[in-house]
Order: C-alpha cells, then structure tokens, then sequence
C-alpha cells in the first residue's frame, strides 16, 4: 500500500524547465489512456493521408474528367477506361468523392470519439487521485485548508488540466502529415524549405512569450476562482444566519468584491490569450506569403519549377493543420500545468496510510491504552508538523471510563486523535494492548472514535451506521437501542422506514443531539475494545448522554472508554479524571482526588455546579 | 428552456453581453472579410505572379505579397480587437450573473435552501458559470469570425454562379438538418454531466466534512468506491457525449464532400451546355472547400455551445427561482416602542409530509418572556422559523405588533426582531467584521466603541481579553478557530449591537466548556432583558425563569402558562419538571 502510494505520488510529480513539465503531463495521459490515445492517433494518422488524397482526386477529377467534358474531349485516366460518356464518368467521380468523403467521415468518429473517451479517462483520473486523496490527507491538512480547494481541483482543476489533450491525437496523427511535406521541402530548395520551416522557432517563441505572461495571470484566477467558490459555500452553509441578520445585502457585497477581482483577472487572462490566437493564425498564412516571394526570386534563378513552388504553398498548407493543433495544444499547456500540479499538490500532501499495521492483536475483551512520554504534532501535510501535547504519559485499563478534562485548546482532542492514530505521536511511544500503535493492523476494529462534528452523509440510516459493512440488523438494532437512538429511527418515514429511511444531506432533517447518537451508534455496532467519544455527546440531551454512558459499563463487558465531556455529571461517571492544560497532563486520579488537591480542576468543573446553583437564586423561584 | 429563451433570458440578466455587441460583429465581418481574400490573393500570385505569359514576375509577386501581408496583419488586428472586446463583455456579464445567483440564493426561503445540497449552489455560481466563460472566452469569438466568413464565401459562390452555390446549400441542408436535430440530444448529454457533477461535488463535500470519522473506521476505501463510482459515471457520459459530437462533426466533414462532388457534377453539367466556363467550376472546389472549413468549426462550436447552454440554463434557473417568502406589496409599518407577538391559528405542512404544526395559537405581551419546550420533532424549532419569518405558514397568521408579518418589510422586519440561532455561526474575518452584520450602517470607529460597550454591558469584557487580539481576533471560516461556546458569545453580542425589540433565540443545546457556559448564560439574561423573547428551550432552567412557557407535542400546543401554574397543573410538564429536578439535585 505505501508503495502503492509513493507510485502515485511520482506519478504526478513534474520536474525540469517547462517545456518538459508540458512534456510529463502530456506522457500522463498517454499512459493513462493508451489504448484509446493509439486508436485515435493511428485513426487521425489515417485522416491525414486521406486528406491528401482528396486533394490529389480534387486534382485528377477536374483534370481528366471535368475540363475535357467540358471542352468535349475524351475522358482520360482510370475514369476514361470506365467510361466515355461525360454524364457517367462525371457522375462516377462524383461518388468516388462522395465515397471518399463517407470514409473520412467515418475516420473523424472514431478519431474524435476514441479521443473525447481517452480524454474522458484522464480527467477521471484527475478526480480519483482528488476522491483518493481526502481520506489520506494528513487530519490538519483539511482544517488548514477551506472545502473550495477540494472541490475545485474535483472540477475545474481537473477540467482544465485536460484542455491540451482534446486536438493531442488528431496533431500527433497529423505529423506524419508534416514531416512527409517537410520532407518533401528540403528536397526541392534549401532557401524555401527554410523559410518554409521558419514558421516552426516563431510558433515556438510565440508560445514561450505567452506562456511567460499568461501563467502567473492563470495562477492568479484560479486562485481567485477558488476563493469565489469559498465565499458561495461559506455564505450558503450559513444562509439562516444571513436571513437572520437580514445580511443578505452585505453577503452580496463581500461576494461581488471576490467576483469583481476574478472578472477582472479572467478579462486579464482573456486580454493576453485574445492576441495570441490571431497571432497564431496569421503565421502560417504569412509564411505562405514568405514562400512566394522567395519562391519568385528562386523560379526566376531557374532554381526551381514555378510548379515547385505552387507545390510548396500547397505543402505548407498541408503543414499548417498539424502547426495549428501544435498551437492549440501549447496555447491550452500553461492553464493546463497550473491545474495539474494544483491536483499534484494534494496529491504530494495525501501521505497517510490507510493500513498501515501488520501486528494481529487479538480482539480479546476490553482494550489497555498507554501514552509514554508522547509528543504529539499536528501535521497539516504542507510544512513541519507542529508539536500540540508534549511528553503525556498515561494508561486506560480495560474496561474503565476516563475523562479528558481541560479548558479549550488544552489539547485534549490531539491526544484523542493520537490514540485513534489520527495524530502522530514524533516522540515517545502510543500503545494498544503493549503494541505500538502504528503497527497494529485493523486498527478500525479495536478503536473507535466518535468526533464532535457528527457525520451523517445523504443515505438510508442502515448504511450511515454500518459505513457499507456487513452487520445484521439485529446488531444494527442494539446499537441503535444502545446510542438511545432506536426510537427515532422507528418513527422515522423518509422514503422508507426505519433502517430504510433516508438522512439528508449532513442529516439536516436531524437535531445535532440526534446525529451525534446516530455516530455513536455507528461506533458501537463494531463492538470496539476501545471507545473514544470527543466531546461526543455534546449535544445529547444530559439525561440520555447520562443513560448510553451508564448503558456502556452496565454488563461489564463494556469498551475502555476515553471521554471527552464537559458536564460535571458525566465527568463524575469516569473511573479516571485526567487534567490537561496547554499540551501536558497536569494531574490524574479520581474526581473526588483531584477536587480535593487541583485548584486549577476545581476551578474547571465548580464552575458549572456555581452556575446551576446560581439560576434559580437569581430568578428568584424555588428549585 | 429551448436555446432563443436561454439567450433572451440571459441577456436580460447580462446586459453587458450585448452592449457593443454590434460593433463587436462589425469589426468581426471586417476580419472574416480579410480572411476570404487570402486565398484568392493567392490565386493571383500564381496566375499573374508565377505563371506569368512572360515567365516569373517577381515584381507582381512582391506587390501582391505585400498587399497580402497588410490584409493578414490587419485581420490579425481587427481579431484581436474582437476577441478582446467579447472577453471584456463575458467576463462582464458572467461576473453580473454570477451576482444576480448568489443575491437570489439568500432570497430564497429557509425551506428551499435546505431542500437543495449547499454544494449544488455553490457549483451553479461557479462552475456553471465557467462553463458559459469557455464559450465566451475561447469558442464564441471564433464562432461568430467563422460564420461570417462562411457567409462571405457563399456570397462570392452566388456571384460566380448562382445555380452551383444552390447545389452546394443544397447538398449541405439534409446534413445539417440532421446536425441542428442532433443539438438537442447532445444538449441532454451534457446537461447529464453537469447534473452528476454536482452530485460528485456534494458527495464530496459531504466526505471532506467525516474524515476523522471515515479514517477512524477504516473505511477509506468503500467511502472512495461511492466517488469513484460518481467518478466513472461522469466519464462514462462524458464518453457518450463525445460520441455524440463527433458524430455531428463528421456529418459536416461528410457535407464537404457531398458539396463538392455535387457542384463537380451539376458544374460539369451546366459546363458542357456552355453556361459555366472550366475556371468556374474549378473555382467551386477551392470555395466549397473554403466555405465548409469554417462550417466544420461552427458545427464544432456548437457542441461546446450546448455544454455551455446547460450551464447558462442552470443559473438562470436560479436566478429566476421563485421566492415563496416575498416582500409585501403594500407594506404596513410596525408600531414603535415595545411589541407583542401573536400566533393565530398556524398550521405547517413541508412539501407534501405530515402537518408539523397543527394549529398553534398563543400569544406573548409586549416585553415577556416565553420559553418553548418540548422534545425534539415536536414543531418548536419550526414555530421559532415562523416567528422570524424564514417562511410562512400554510394558514394562520403570525402578528408581531398586531401586523401580519407577510406586511412588514424585511429590512424593518430584522432590524425589530433579531434571531439568535442555536449553532452561532460566524463569517470569516475578524470578531468587529462580525459585529458589522449587526449595525452595516455604523462606521467602524464608532462600531469599535459600540462594540466594546456592548461586550461590557454583556458582561463579556473580561473575556474578550483573552483572545488573541480582541476585538481584531481573526475567527476563522465558520468560526471554527473560536470554540463553539465562543462563537456562541460573539453571536450574542452580534444580537445585543441590533439592539431589536423582539428577540427570537434558539438555545444552544451543546455543552461548552464550563468557564465558557457560565459567560454564556449571563450574558443572554443581559440580552433578554426589557425585550419580548420567544426562547426555544433545552434546559428546563431556562424555562424556570421565563414568563410564560409553552409546552409542545407533535405539533401540538399541550400547555401553555406561567411556569408556576404548569408545575401544579400535573400535566406533562410537571413530569418533565420533576424528573430534572430529581436529576439536578442528586
């Protein structure tokens, strides 16, 4: 698996000048594509021939057949000894051309559809290693950077990446085009070859010159692109809140600020790319121009025939569909390579393993957890990690309940994180049942962690609890019944019943206490050895958060849990308190042990006691 | 939405798109024009230059050269105008919809926006968009200098001969029929992609949100297999819809020849009746040739028109989606000072679910407080919508004042009720950017002072202190580099700068930590003083100390009374209250 990954990380990783950047990224889809790529390019080698033969057949039907119709002479040629009769051999070039032509036509399908499919492939490609990389970026690399880069390499980045590649194979096919007229220019004149074959260096420093201007302007819109798209999600993700506020006006505002600097770098990138296709377009047609004069000065040396030179205008012309496509595909390659290596960015930051453990631990009653000396960094997949918890030692016994207590930011989620290796301890040792824990294989099926932020995805209840893995209902059931969620989902009727019923989106058809059991629920019903619930239960109604944590140790053969929690009445339930603040653990004991000789904890938990006391006084009503 | 709608239609919404567009097209038809002459200078450099009666003549070939090179260069600069005119228009235009979009998004009802993913708007003023700019920016130009350069070819066609030019629209017609018939297929195709990707970007974005929880399960790998499946779909059609195109193309590629060899035949024809003479009819090869190389381009373009049609017709869609809660048409002004509220007979009913609200009356006198409870499902998180207007009833009135609020404006609306929602959700920037939302109108030195008093008055300053920059402190997106219980307060003073006469707050059900719950409850008691207050609540301490508490269940009103009459009544409100007593106490 991580050999796996090292692949596709090479596999997108570009280096050298630009010109072979251009090169890698083109040799990317070929690879990824190459059955379809080779049809379409032989299909397009094949068109180019055709399309000479066209040309000569246009010549040898009006030379043999319509002008001596015309002027009543015999038909000559492969026409003449067919027919005599003007009518028949007219009609009979007529559908050679016609035949001709349905031929190619059918050419143009197979290239143009082969080629849109191989194009097809390599964006899906894109996307993949985009859909591959969330699961595998480092946690921290997602809270550092906004959704909208995410989507955006998912669908424009991964769009315009591919841009280049729509006119590759018919350019590619049509260079055997080229170089046979190549050919055939060298050997008629030195002089008209290269003025001919100048138009090659121009086509290619035209192309650095605006590579050279377009790409930082490229870079600097899709920037702003992205910086659009996070302002329309931030401000519809909170569209209550703008109601509420009735900020509609002001959201509109901070919007069309992002839009107007996109407008205005767009129209920049249009202004550079808007001389740069004429500019294409009149080389060729300049250079034929350039052939003529050249060539009346040759023919009149007696160098060369004048049919020489009617001959190399027409080479040149021939020579100028693949130039063009050389064009279209090195005008598209700047926008193109910034969007591809904004994939190969996530590409390069999605380093964490999916399985990393080869240990079996057998999944025997409840789990031991112990911390020794761990530092634990979050790491946001750009830069260094950082190091959040310093030197924590601790132990979980199988089977009890600790609580992680401490103020916001103390760092009670990274240690949280590090015994779900979801954080990374870089030094000291994390480990499950005296393994290390970055060696433990199936690490899923020992510890289960339940976020603060429940996640509930657009699906039937059954699938949101068991993720697409294969648990009876009845099992399903009794996680359900355990997370105090079973009643709920008896009643629920959303295009279907009970497990069958469909969640919404982020189950915004949920209250938050409800999708926070449903993702208990979710880590109950793969029996986990170790259970850690961050700040799990947060939105739970007090009493039920109280019945599902009494419910885990009622039979004793409950999990070991770690609890995040911050009501007193949960934190009394722990056999353990633990108290952190600022990335080391302060003290550890039982509540009672801890109220009596840590003035910081006593501070943290009275608090909320004072308070409910307070209430009722200031009301002035009994309690 | 056929094509004429979606051009009319966005060009109402786009102005822009059109403004200059006709000397846009004049200077199109100047470069379309100079094009044309290239090849027939051509011609003359070889009849008159090259092949001469007197042998080369290398003066004639430089003069015409050099004619030839002016009109090259012109056309290349007359392009470029052109080109650049149309961008500066797109993007002008494209910036003016994605606007219009997004304005419309806010406007629609609280319903509707939940009834869509967020994704999905947000894919419609972004990607959506870009596609339309594609067109704009890359296709349309060529598109338009094509058209008219075709157009120029069959005009000098028809003044060679007009019966060959007939010929040659003949033989294309039935092809081209069969072309414009196909568009709509090919529309369909691409109006497809369009839809999956949304689908993908939401699936997506749903993902991106469960990480931890993804990785903690190990299920990386059936969670990318729900992608990749989207991912597959979208290029199986993306496949189908190149099929489909390059179908089409081919046809036109298959006109050209059909052209020619029709015009070879009734050329010849009409050549050896002695109408037409051997120059003609070889002159309509090369003109066919010529006026079909440009056509192949628009059948092209056209394709890529249709993708972006589908992107247009998206956002238009948007843009134009009906808003069910909308302004009054005569609007009734609230009275001033302190309001009460009524609710008369309100009945609620989603789409076509079960009633959520079954007909609720009760009402709160100016300056009281009332706390709604109830377990979740039971309609009071929907009445509290109600109350602030984020949709309307299906009957009964809600009154704040004695007005119907469908009367009242929005702007007065908000600024005498403000809401506090249960989960404080705050925009990116710094905690005084925040405040801004609650006073647009104040200049931010004074909204500093204002801000400061405000946090005082909440009881907040000490608070306030502790982070990193004060008022400056940058919050993050969301909010999320503030604890939820943060956020929480910074709402809070966000409602209390409003300064409104009705406040409708949905308490946070949460628990924060407990330093910070404790500022939290102090400070919404400062907030509610002196003002009418619907609180949804969640604890029952809450309730204690309001005026008045309604109790609700499955939609309906089971209970409704001060505080002190309910817990005698020993209804179900009583239970609720003994059985937190019992569990606050132990």
């Amino acid at each position: 698996m991580r050999r796996a990954q090292q692949a596709k990380r090479a596999e997108y990783d570009l280096h050298g000048s630009y010109g072979a950047k251009s090169l890698q990224v083109l040799g990317h889809a070929l690879r990824t594509a190459p059955r379809r790529f080779g049809v379409a390019i032989g299909a397009a080698g094949v068109f180019g021939v055709l399309t000479v033969v066209f040309g000569s057949v246009l010549g040898l039907i009006v030379d043999q057949v319509v002008i001596p119709a015309i002027d009543g002479k015999p038909i000559q040629g492969w026409w003449g000894e067919r027919t005599q009769d003007p009518g028949r051999a007219v009609l009979l070039a007529g559908a050679v051309f016609v035949g001709i032509g349905l031929v190619n036509a059918v050419l143009i399908v197979i290239r143009r559809g082969v080629q849109g499919g191989a194009v097809a492939s390599v964006g899906a490609r894109h996307r993949t290693v985009v859909a591959d990389a969330i699961a595998a970026l480092p946690l921290g690399w997602h809270r550092a950077n906004p959704a909208g880069r995410m989507l955006s390499a998912m669908s424009s980045d991964s769009e315009t990446a591919t841009n280049p590649l729509q006119p590759l194979a018919f350019t590619v096919g049509s260079f055997t085009m080229m170089i046979a007229a190549g050919y055939r220019l060298v050997n008629m004149d030195t002089w008209i070859a290269i003025t001919a074959l100048t138009v090659i260096p121009a086509i290619l420093v035209v192309n650095a010159l605006y590579e050279r201007v377009i790409s930082p302007l490229w870079d600097a819109g899709q920037s702003l692109r992205a910086e659009v798209s996070t302002i329309a999600h931030e401000s519809f993700e909170g569209g209550t809140v703008v109601k509420a506020l009735g900020a509609e006006g002001r959201e509109s505002a901070r919007f069309t600020t992002k839009v107007d600097a996109l407008r205005d770098a767009d129209t920049r990138v249009g202004a550079v790319s808007s001389w740069f296709e004429p500019l294409m377009d009149a080389l060729v047609p300049l250079s034929s121009l350039a052939i003529m004069v050249v060539g009346a000065h040759r023919a009149a040396a007696g160098a060369v025939s004048v049919g020489d030179v009617v001959t190399a205008i027409y080479l040149l012309a021939l020579m100028a569909v693949p130039i063009r496509g050389v064009g279209w595909v090195l005008g598209q390659m700047p926008s193109a390579l910034v969007s591809f290596q904004r994939v190969a960015r996530i590409s390069a930051a999605a380093t964490e393993v999916d399985e990393p453990g080869h240990v079996a631990v057998p999944r025997e009653g409840a789990g031991h957890v112990a911390f020794r000396s761990a530092h634990v960094a979050a790491d946001d997949g750009d830069g260094e990690p950082v190091i959040i918890v310093r030197d924590v030692s601790l132990e979980l016994q199988p089977g009890t309940v600790t609580a992680l207590v401490g103020a916001t930011g103390a760092g009670k989620t990274t240690v949280a994180l590090a015994a779900a290796r979801l954080s990374r301890a870089v030094g000291g040792e994390v480990l499950i049942d005296h393994t290390d824990i970055r060696v433990v294989q199936a690490l899923g099926t020992h510890v289960a962690l339940v976020p603060q932020t429940a996640f509930v995805f657009a699906g039937t209840v059954r699938e949101n609890i068991t993720l697409g893995e294969d648990f009876p209902d009845d099992e399903v059931w009794t996680a359900l019944r355990r997370a105090a969620v079973d009643d709920l989902v008896h009643g629920l009727r959303h295009h279907g019943e009970g497990l069958n019923a469909t969640l919404e989106e982020r189950g915004m058809n949920l209250s938050g206490g409800q999708r926070q059991r449903i993702a208990i629920a979710r880590a109950l019903v793969r029996e986990p050895r170790v259970l850690i619930l961050d700040d799990a239960t947060s939105a739970v109604d007090p009493g039920v958060e109280q019945q599902i944590l009494a419910a885990l140790r009622a039979d004793g053969k409950g999990p070991t849990v770690l609890l995040i929690a911050y009501r007193l009445a949960s934190i009394v339930l722990a056999d353990r308190v633990i108290h952190v603040d600022d990335g080391t653990i302060v003290d550890a004991g039982s509540h009672r042990e801890l109220i009596a000789r840590d003035p910081g904890y006593r501070e943290l938990v009275t608090a909320y006691e004072v308070d409910s006391q307070r209430r009722p006084d200031e009301a002035g009503e009994p309690g | 939405m056929g094509l004429r709608e979606t051009f009319a239609r966005g060009f109402a919404i786009s102005p822009e798109l059109h403004k200059g567009l006709r000397v846009t097209l004049l200077l199109a038809l100047v470069a379309a024009s100079a094009r044309a002459t290239i090849p027939y200078l051509t011609q003359r450099v070889t009849d008159e230059g090259l092949l001469a009666d007197s042998g080369v003549d290398v003066t004639i070939v430089q003069w015409l050269v050099a004619g030839g090179a002016i009109v090259v260069v012109i056309s290349m600069f007359v392009e470029w105008r052109v080109r650049r005119r149309m961008v500066i228009a797109a993007e002008a235009g494209l910036a003016t919809l994605r606007k219009r979009a997004f304005h419309n998004v806010h406007r629609l009802s609280v319903l509707t926006q939940n009834s869509e993913q967020r994704g999905r708007y947000v894919s419609r003023v972004t990607g959506d968009v870009d596609t339309m700019r594609d067109l704009m920016q890359w296709t349309g130009a060529g598109m338009v200098v094509s058209a008219l350069e075709s157009t120029v070819v069959l005009v000098v066609m028809a003044v060679y001969s007009w019966q060959l030019a007939l010929v040659v629209i003949a033989s294309y017609v039935p092809l081209l029929v069969v072309t414009l018939k196909f568009q709509p297929v090919i529309r369909g195709a691409f109006s497809d992609i369009r839809a999956r990707m949304a689908d993908l970007l939401g699936r997506t974005s749903e993902q991106l949100v469960g990480v931890a929880t993804i990785r903690s399960y190990g299920v990386q790998e059936r969670m990318r297999s729900h992608l990749r499946a989207e991912i597959a779909g979208i290029a199986r059609r993306e496949r189908r819809a190149s099929w489909l195109s390059s179908a089409s193309f081919s046809m036109t590629a298959f006109g050209q020849s059909v052209a020619t060899g029709a015009a070879l035949v009734a050329g010849t024809a009409l050549g050896v009746r002695g109408e037409l003479s051997v120059g003609t009819v070889a002159a309509f090869a090369l003109l066919v040739y010529m006026f079909s190389g440009p056509l192949m381009w628009i059948v092209e373009m056209l394709a890529e028109m249709q993708r972006a049609m589908v992107g247009w017709q998206r956002v238009i869609e948007l843009v134009d989606a009906p808003t069910t809660v909308a302004e009054p048409d005569v609007p009734i002004p609230l009275p001033a000072g302190e309001v009460g509220l009524t609710v008369d007979a309100v009945r609620l009913t989603y789409d076509d679910d079960d009633e959520v609200l079954k007909g609720i009356s009760l009402s709160v006198p100016a300056g009281n407080r009332l706390a709604v409870v109830g377990q979740t499902g039971s309609g009071k998180t929907s009445l509290a919508r109600l109350l602030a207007r984020f949709f309307d009833p299906t009957s009964g009135h809600i009154r704040v004042g004695g007005v119907d609020v469908r009367h009242v404006t929005f702007a007065e609306l908000r600024s005498r009720l403000a809401v506090v929602p249960q989960e404080g959700f705050l925009f990116e920037g710094t905690v005084l950017d925040n405040l801004v939302y609650a006073r647009p109108d104040t200049d931010s030195e004074n909204l500093r002072d204002a801000a400061k008093d405000a946090f005082a008055a909440l009881g907040l300053t000490a608070w306030l202190e502790t982070t990193a920059h004060g008022l400056d402190t940058q919050v993050g997106a969301r909010g999320e580099l503030l604890s939820a219980g943060e956020r929480q307060l910074v709402s809070i003073a966000r409602a209390y700068l409003r300064d409104p006469d009705v406040l409708i707050l949905d308490e946070a059900t949460s628990a924060v930590d407990p330093a910070t719950e404790v500022r939290i409850s102090r400070a919404m008691e400062r907030l509610m003083a002196g003002r009418t207050t619907v609180v949804i609540a969640h604890r029952l301490s809450t309730a204690e100390r309001a005026d008045l508490v309604a109790v609700m269940e499955n939609g309906e009103l089971v209970e409704f009374g001060p505080h002190g009459d309910l817990v005698g009544a020993n209804g179900p409100y009583a239970r609720l209250h003994r059985a937190w007593v019992a569990q606050t106490r132990d």
